[in-house]
């Protein structure tokens, strides 16, 4: 199938883009790397009348990173996240980006617009949440920043205003004693996940488990934390973190009406994820000291 | 009918200067506009990696995007490969039987000839990098076999 009729517009710029989407509304729809937008538009499950093409939009290119974190422009594309110098500092990022689709596909789809497409089985958005990114939102009426849990909502939803562009995203960086998992089962590499967990857990020097978060995706219902998990991960924490422990407290909060298989598929990953978390804090404690 | 849209665009080495309607893809662009037939529509939902071509020296899924989209870059579809011979990818692909009914064939050659021009040092896992590719009726075998050969240094002919 073809596309359904639209008006083509090319951003010069994110105002450009931004003046468009005023004009339009939610009969207008950003492209960016198209992965995911242009499927649906060939199987006609959305039709917009107007699209507005970011992907050379030189000032959405940018990927920088800073003392404070990792910031993400909306046309930057995974490809040029993996090869940008510093991504070796953000290696659950890049451990996330390598879960999605194949090569081509990577070559063009963009992390923000995975992030703002939220689909249920994204891993941006899972890595996104999990490090309690920064979303930057842009409209003709000014620019806002989100945190990611106010931004993501239901499958495929977000709390974007219908004039409203996501400029960027900023993946803060964690500091010493931080440790991430990443983790998702397929059953082709590239296909969409069975079920994925990410996790991000604060540790004091001593081992005591002060923080965390808790993903899980494509684990039925949208990209989502769990708190009740999160709480008793930390409140049983206070001798280090149990891996057996925080794998269950994942499966218990994400899969209360799972079948066995996906229970235990869960339980499984967020072990793999929370075992990663377990090791990477000592390393950047060391890294942090050179 | 949606408004054409101007576009200047690079298909193998010929500047193309027109319009096109906007929501035109590239694939469609490529055989319909070019008539460049070598390249072949598939799923038209970027599963099946038929439509493959190398947009600024990478390989996309033509279908997954506009014509529109490629103002500005420079394409290059599998006619691009032979000269008056076939090139060492093609006749390796022809040596190792990595055809049989070739629809999936002009994908793989594009993904392929993108593994052999960026071959520096590092190890290249070509089973991960055709992975976006379908084939139904070759298998999967003899096609990796021909890109390993191909990837392979000259060998000196037997004096």
């Amino acid at each position: 199938m073809k596309p359904a009729p639209f008006t083509y517009h090319r951003a010069e710029a994110a105002a450009h883009a931004v003046e468009v989407l005023a004009q339009f509304g939610d009969e207008a729809r950003i492209l960016a790397g198209g992965q995911s937008l242009l499927p649906m538009m060939n199987l006609r499950i959305v039709a917009p009348s107007h699209l507005i093409d970011i992907s050379k939009t030189a000032d959405l290119m940018a990927i920088e990173a800073d003392a404070q974190g990792l910031e993400v422009g909306a046309a930057a594309t995974y490809r040029r996240v993996i090869e940008y110098g510093a991504i070796g500092q953000f290696p659950i990022i890049a451990r996330a980006i390598s879960h999605v689709g194949h090569m081509p596909i990577r070559n063009r789809g963009t992390v923000v617009g995975s992030i703002a497409h939220n689909d249920p089985a994204g891993e941006l958005p899972a890595v996104a949440l999990a490090l309690g990114a920064e979303v930057r939102l842009k409209s003709v009426r000014g620019s806002r920043s989100v945190l990611i849990d106010d931004f993501l909502a239901e499958a495929y939803t977000t709390t974007i205003s219908d004039d409203e562009l996501v400029e960027a995203v900023r993946f803060p960086r964690s500091g010493a004693g931080t440790g991430h998992g990443f983790s998702e089962y397929s059953r082709r590499p590239g296909d969409y996940a069975s079920a994925g967990v990410a996790c991000q857990v604060h540790s004091h020097e001593s081992g005591v488990v002060t923080g965390c978060r808790v993903v899980t995706f494509a684990a039925g219902g949208p990209v989502r934390r769990h708190h009740a998990a999160e709480e008793r991960i930390t409140a049983e924490g206070a001798t280090g973190l149990d891996v057996g422990l925080a794998a269950q407290a994942t499966a218990d909060s994400a899969t209360a009406d799972h079948d066995r298989y996906h229970r235990r598929l869960i339980q499984h990953l967020a072990a793999d994820a929370f075992g990663q978390a377990a090791s990477s804090p000592r390393g950047s404690r060391r890294k942090m000291n050179r | 009918m949606s408004a054409p849209v101007s576009l200047e665009i690079v298909v193998n080495g010929a500047t193309i200067d027109g319009r096109v309607d906007a929501r035109t893809t590239l694939a469609d662009f490529i055989r319909d506009g070019c008539g460049l037939v070598g390249t072949k529509i598939g799923c038209e939902h970027g599963v099946c990696g038929s439509c493959t071509v190398l947009v600024d020296d990478l390989p996309v899924r033509s279908c997954l995007m506009l014509a529109a989209s490629a103002h500005g870059s420079t394409v290059r579809t599998v006619e691009s490969l032979a000269g008056v011979e076939l090139s060492d990818l093609q006749k390796s692909f022809r040596d190792n039987h990595a055809l049989q009914c070739g629809f999936c064939t002009p994908g793989l050659l594009m993904t392929a000839q993108a593994l052999l021009e960026s071959l520096g040092n590092e190890e290249i896992d070509v089973r991960e990098a055709v992975s976006g590719h379908i084939c139904r009726c070759t298998g999967y075998e003899p096609i990796i076999t021909a890109i390993e050969a191909a990837m392979r240094p000259r060998q000196e002919p037997a004096p």
